[in-house]
C-alpha cells in the first residue's frame, strides 16, 4: 500500500494552466476518483503522478521518497516510479500474446524468477486463464480490460492508477467491469486512483472522491458528502439533478420532492406548473416550471396533465445550502477558499 | 535531473539527423547554386540567367514547361473517364484492375520508351503485324509521341487520385444534394466539380513536375527525334564532351526552381482547398448503372487503355528479346531464348551487371531503412519547428528531379576540398541510391509510426521498461510492416534506376539499367530487351512475394 502526497504540484501547456496549484494526500489502500468534465485536469493530474508528464512547480512524494521535487531537482520517469496503470482504450500491445503482454513488466524489470507463475496468477485473478495464448485483437473488449488489468497488478504495486478504463466498453459490460475492478482493487488492498468523467462510476466505485473543474479540486469527501453537502454549485449540478430554489445558493434533489404535505415543522411548499412528463419505465419524471425562472424535476408514480397547477413540498433537512457545512464534515477546506485563496494553492486533505 | 539522459539523447540524435541531412542532401543541393553563379571565381547572382539567355537553353526550358503542359492534357484526358468509369460502375468491382492499372506507373519509363520505338520504328512490329500503318507510324516519332508515351506512364497516378476523390463524394454527400431537389446536371456541377477540383489541381501539378523532371523518356525517345529538354541536357552536359558544369548547374537551378515553386503551390492549394471527405472505400456506392452500350463502351476504354500503356510495350519488349533475327521480324521460327541463356551466362558482362543491380540495390535498401526509419522517428508527429525541417529536408528528394541530385551529390563528393575519397567508388553508387530513396522508407515509417497510438509506448512505460527496451520490445515491432515496405519499394526502385546510375557508376561497372541503355544505343536491342525482362520480371516477382507474405505485427485492437 502506499501513499501519495502532493505539494504545490501545478502544470500549464501554452500558457493555459491544466492544473492550478494542488496539494492533496491520496491516502494508503484506499479507492480514490478524480471526477469531472473533460479538460478539467483530472487526467493531467494523473499523468503528472505517472511521470508522463512533468509538473511545472511542487512535489509528489512516494511514501516519504519523492519521485518528484522542483527544488530537490528529483524527476523519476515512469518505468523507475513502478505504479500500476490501466490506460484508456486499454493500450494492449498488438503483437504479443495475452502472455506477453502481462510478462512485459516482469521482464522489463529483470525478474526472471517464476515469470510463469506470476503471469498465471495474475491471469486467474482477473478470471483470464485460458487466453494466454491469444492476441488482444482476438478477446472481445472486457477481456482485453482484464488483461489491462493483469498487466498492471502483475508487479504487485502499491498505487494503481487508472485513465478512464471504462469508456471504452459498452454500456452493459461497463456495469459488470465496474464491479469486477472494484472488488479486485479491494481484494488487492491496492491504494487507487481512478479518473473518470462518469459519476455513476465515481459514485459507486470510490471511497472518496474528488470533484474537478478547470485546474482546480473543487471539493473532496466521501460519495455521501459530496451528493449531499456540495460545496461549490457546479459540484452541485454535475452530480445528480438539482432543483434550485435560490440559484448557485439553495437546492433539493429531485427525490425529496413530495406531492403530499406531511405537516412537519420548516415544511416548503411550492405551487408549480407541469410543463413535461416523461415516463422512465419505473417513474414519470415531472418538469415543473416553480416560477422566477425555476425549472425543477420531480418524480411521480402516474402521469400527470401538462399544464396544471400542482403543489410541491419539501422537508426542511432536504434543503441544502451549498457551501454550509454540515456540524459532522471531517473537511477543512471551503469551496470559496480554493479560488480565492491568497495563496493561490489547493490544500485538500 | 535524472530524466536528463533521455533529454540530452534527444538533443543529439536532433543534431545528428540535421548532420545527416545536410551532408547528404541540404549541402549537394546548395552547391548546385553556388556552382552556378560562379563565374570564374566571382559571385553572379546574374550568371546561371546569362548562361540561359545566351546559349539555346532557353528553348530548352521552353521545351520542358510546353511538355508538361501536354502530358497534364492527355493524362487528364485518359485518367477522368476512366476515374469515372472505375468509381460509378460495375466495372470497379474489379478489384485486380487497379493492381494492373498500377503497371505503367511501376514500369521504367525508359523501357517503355524504348517498347514504343521498337513497336513504332520502320520495319517496326506495327508495320509488320499491320503493313498499311507504314503510311502514318513516322509521324509517331514527333512531340505528340512523346506526349503519348509519357501520359501512358503518367496517367494512373492521377487516375488513383481522382478515382479515391470520386469515390468519396459518391454515396451521401450526392444522395443528400439529390434529396434537396438537384438534377443530375446541377448536382455535377455544384457538387461533384468543385470537390473534384481541388484534388485534380493538386494532381495535375504533380504530373506536371514529374513530366519536366522525368529523364529515362527524354533520353530515349526524346533523343532520336531531337527534342531536347533540360533533364536531357543536364546529362549531355556533364558526360559528354565537352563538360560544362556551368550549364549544367544553371539548367539544374532552374529545373529545381521550378519543381520547388510547383511543390509551394501544390502545399499551399492542398492545404487551402482540400476537403475532408468522410468515408473513403466504405461508403456506399450511388447508383450509376451503365448498362447496355454504354457498360459496352466503358469496358472498351479500359481495355484500350490497358493495350496502349501495358500491351504494347510489353509486347515489344518481350519480342524484341525472343526474336532470333530482327530482320525477319515476328516469323514463325524466327523465335529462341538464346538471348536468355547468353545474358544469365555466368561471368558475363550482362550477369555482371544483373549481380551488381542486385548488390547495389540490398546495400542501398538496406542503408536507406536504417537511416529512413531514424528520421520517420526523428519526425515524429512533425509537431515541433525542427522536427518540421526534418521533414522537410528528408522528402527534398522526391520532390527535386533526381538527375538534380545526382548532380549535386557529383559537385560535392568530386569537389577538390573534398577529403572523403567516395567519389567514382561503389560506395558512391550506394549512397546515391540512398540519398535518391530515402522519402520512400521516411514516408512509409512516418504513416506506420502515426498509426500507433503513444499510449502504447506510455504503457510500456508504466510497466517498467526503460526506454531502450520500449524501443526495441514494443515500437520497433509494430514499426515492422513499415518498415519492410520502405525496403522494398528502395530495393526495386534503385534495382532499375538509369539516371543516377549512368552518370555514377564507376569506369568500367554496370547495372541492368545501363546495360539495357547502352544495349538498346548500340543496336544490341534483343539483349537489352531480355534484360528488362529479367530485370523488372525479377523485382515484380519480389514485389508480389512480399506482398503476400502475412505483414507480421501489423494488427491493430
Amino acid at each position: 500500500m502506499t501513499e501519495i502526497t502532493l505539494r504545490g504540484v501545478s502544470k500549464s501547456y501554452d500558457g493555459v494552466q491544466a492544473l492550478k496549484p494542488v496539494d492533496m494526500i491520496i491516502p494508503a489502500g484506499k479507492f480514490t476518483t478524480l471526477l469531472g468534465p473533460s479538460g478539467c485536469g483530472k487526467t493531467t493530474l494523473l499523468r503528472l503522478i505517472a511521470g508522463l508528464e512533468t509538473p511545472d512547480s511542487g512535489e509528489i512524494v512516494v511514501d516519504g521518497q519523492p519521485v518528484f521535487s522542483q527544488t530537490r531537482r528529483v524527476n523519476l520517469p515512469p518505468h523507475k516510479r513502478h505504479f500500476g496503470m490501466v490506460f484508456q482504450e486499454f493500450a494492449l500491445w498488438p503483437h504479443m500474446t495475452v502472455y506477453e503482454n502481462v510478462a512485459f513488466s516482469l521482464k522489463a524489470n529483470g525478474q526472471k524468477h517464476k515469470i510463469r507463475e506470476r503471469v498465471q496468477h495474475a491471469l486467474e485473478q482477473v478470471r483470464l486463464t485460458d487466453m494466454e495464448k491469444r492476441h488482444p485483437h482476438q478477446l472481445s473488449g472486457g477481456q482485453q480490460q482484464r488483461v489491462a488489468f493483469a498487466r498492471a497488478i502483475v508487479m504487485q504495486p502499491g498505487l494503481i492508477l487508472f485513465d478512464e478504463p471504462l469508456s471504452a466498453l459498452d454500456a452493459m459490460l461497463r456495469e459488470d467491469m465496474r464491479d469486477e475492478l472494484m472488488s479486485l482493487v479491494r481484494e488487492l488492498g491496492l491504494t487507487a486512483l481512478y479518473v473518470t468523467h462518469d459519476q455513476t462510476e465515481a459514485m459507486s466505485m470510490s471511497d472518496e472522491i474528488m470533484v474537478m473543474q478547470s485546474g482546480n479540486v473543487l471539493q473532496r469527501g466521501t460519495p455521501e458528502q459530496i451528493y449531499r453537502e456540495p460545496v461549490h454549485p457546479f459540484v452541485a449540478r454535475f452530480i445528480g439533478r438539482s432543483n434550485w430554489i435560490e440559484p448557485e445558493q439553495t437546492l433539493f434533489r429531485p427525490e425529496h420532492g413530495r406531492w403530499e404535505a406531511k405537516g412537519e415543522a420548516g415544511e416548503h411548499s411550492y405551487t408549480a406548473t407541469v410543463q413535461r412528463v416523461s415516463y422512465m419505465g419505473d417513474r414519470y419524471e415531472i418538469e415543473l416550471n416553480a416560477g422566477e425562472g425555476r425549472s425543477w424535476t420531480a418524480y411521480h408514480d402516474q402521469r400527470m396533465i401538462i399544464g396544471s397547477i400542482v403543489q410541491l413540498y419539501v422537508s426542511a433537512e432536504h434543503l441544502c445550502t451549498v457551501g454550509e457545512r454540515t456540524s459532522t464534515a471531517t473537511e477543512k477546506m471551503d469551496a470559496n477558499d480554493t479560488s480565492s485563496s491568497s495563496v493561490g494553492r489547493q490544500h485538500i486533505s | 535531473m535524472t530524466h536528463t539522459s533521455g533529454y540530452w539523447f534527444q538533443r543529439w540524435s536532433t543534431v545528428a539527423a540535421f548532420l545527416l541531412l545536410t551532408v547528404l542532401i541540404v549541402l549537394p543541393l546548395l552547391l548546385i547554386f553556388r556552382t552556378a553563379i560562379d563565374s570564374d571565381g566571382t559571385i553572379d547572382w546574374l550568371a546561371p540567367w546569362h548562361t540561359i539567355t545566351s546559349s539555346s537553353l532557353g528553348s530548352v526550358m521552353l521545351n520542358s514547361l510546353w511538355l508538361g503542359a501536354l502530358v497534364i492534357v492527355l493524362t487528364t484526358l485518359l485518367a477522368l473517364p476512366l476515374a469515372w468509369i472505375m468509381a460509378r460502375s460495375a466495372i470497379g468491382r474489379w478489384r485486380w484492375l487497379d493492381v494492373i492499372l498500377l503497371i505503367p506507373f511501376m514500369t521504367p519509363p525508359y523501357i517503355g520508351s524504348m517498347g514504343w520505338m521498337l513497336f513504332m520504328q520502320k520495319n517496326g512490329y506495327m508495320e509488320q503485324l499491320l503493313p498499311a500503318s507504314a503510311a502514318w507510324t513516322p509521324a509517331f516519332f514527333s512531340l505528340g509521341g512523346m506526349v503519348l508515351i509519357m501520359s501512358l506512364h503518367l496517367f494512373p497516378f492521377l487516375y488513383l487520385i481522382l478515382r479515391n476523390t470520386l469515390l468519396q463524394i459518391s454515396g451521401s454527400t450526392e444522395e443528400a444534394a439529390a434529396l434537396h431537389g438537384g438534377s443530375p446536371a446541377y448536382r455535377f456541377r455544384r457538387i461533384i466539380l468543385p470537390l473534384l477540383l481541388s484534388s485534380y489541381v493538386m494532381g495535375a501539378l504533380l504530373i506536371f513536375v514529374k513530366t519536366i523532371a522525368e529523364f529515362g523518356t527524354p533520353a530515349t525517345f526524346g533523343r532520336r527525334i531531337g527534342y531536347y529538354v533540360m533533364t536531357s541536357e543536364i546529362h549531355t552536359y556533364i558526360s559528354s564532351w565537352p563538360i560544362d558544369f556551368g550549364k549544367a548547374t544553371a539548367l539544374a537551378s532552374l529545373l529545381l526552381s521550378v519543381c520547388l515553386v510547383m511543390w509551394y503551390i501544390q502545399s499551399v492549394l492542398s492545404s487551402r482547398y482540400s476537403y475532408r471527405l468522410t468515408g473513403g472505400k466504405g461508403s456506399r456506392q450511388s447508383g450509376y448503372r451503365l448498362g447496355g452500350w454504354k457498360g459496352v463502351l466503358s469496358w472498351a476504354y479500359v481495355i484500350i487503355l490497358l493495350v496502349l500503356s501495358i500491351g504494347i510495350p510489353y509486347f515489344s519488349v518481350i519480342t524484341a528479346s525472343l526474336l532470333k533475327l530482327r530482320g525477319i521480324g515476328i516469323a514463325a521460327g524466327n523465335w529462341t531464348l538464346a538471348h536468355y541463356a547468353e545474358l544469365l551466362q555466368p561471368g558475363s558482362d550482362s550477369m555482371q551487371a544483373l549481380i551488381n543491380s542486385f548488390t547495389l540495390s540490398l546495400a542501398s535498401s538496406t542503408i536507406a531503412v536504417v537511416i529512413g526509419t531514424f528520421l520517420a522517428l526523428k519526425v515524429d508527429r512533425s509537431r515541433r519547428l525542427s522536427q518540421k525541417w526534418i521533414d522537410l529536408f528528408s522528402l527534398m528528394p522526391n520532390t527535386v528531379p533526381g538527375i538534380v541530385i545526382v548532380v549535386g551529390l557529383i559537385l560535392f563528393w568530386n569537389s577538390s576540398w573534398m577529403p572523403v575519397p567516395l567519389y567514382n567508388t561503389y560506395g558512391m553508387v550506394v549512397l546515391t541510391y540512398v540519398v535518391l530513396f530515402l522519402p520512400y522508407t521516411v514516408q512509409y515509417v512516418k504513416a506506420n509510426y502515426g498509426q500507433i497510438d503513444s499510449i502504447l509506448l506510455q504503457a510500456g512505460a508504466m510497466s517498467g521498461g526503460r526506454p531502450l527496451y520500449v524501443f526495441r520490445r514494443i515500437l520497433l515491432p509494430l514499426l515492422v510492416p513499415g518498415i519492410i515496405a520502405g525496403w522494398m519499394m528502395t530495393f526495386t526502385i534503385s534495382n532499375r534506376e538509369l539516371v543516377a546510375s549512368l552518370l555514377i557508376l564507376p569506369p568500367s561497372m554496370q547495372t541492368s539499367a545501363t546495360y539495357i541503355f547502352a544495349q538498346f544505343e548500340q543496336g544490341a536491342v534483343s539483349m537489352g530487351m531480355a534484360m528488362a525482362v529479367v530485370s523488372v520480371g525479377i523485382t515484380t516477382i519480389l514485389l508480389l512475394i512480399l506482398n503476400a507474405l502475412p505483414a507480421t505485427g501489423s494488427k491493430q485492437p
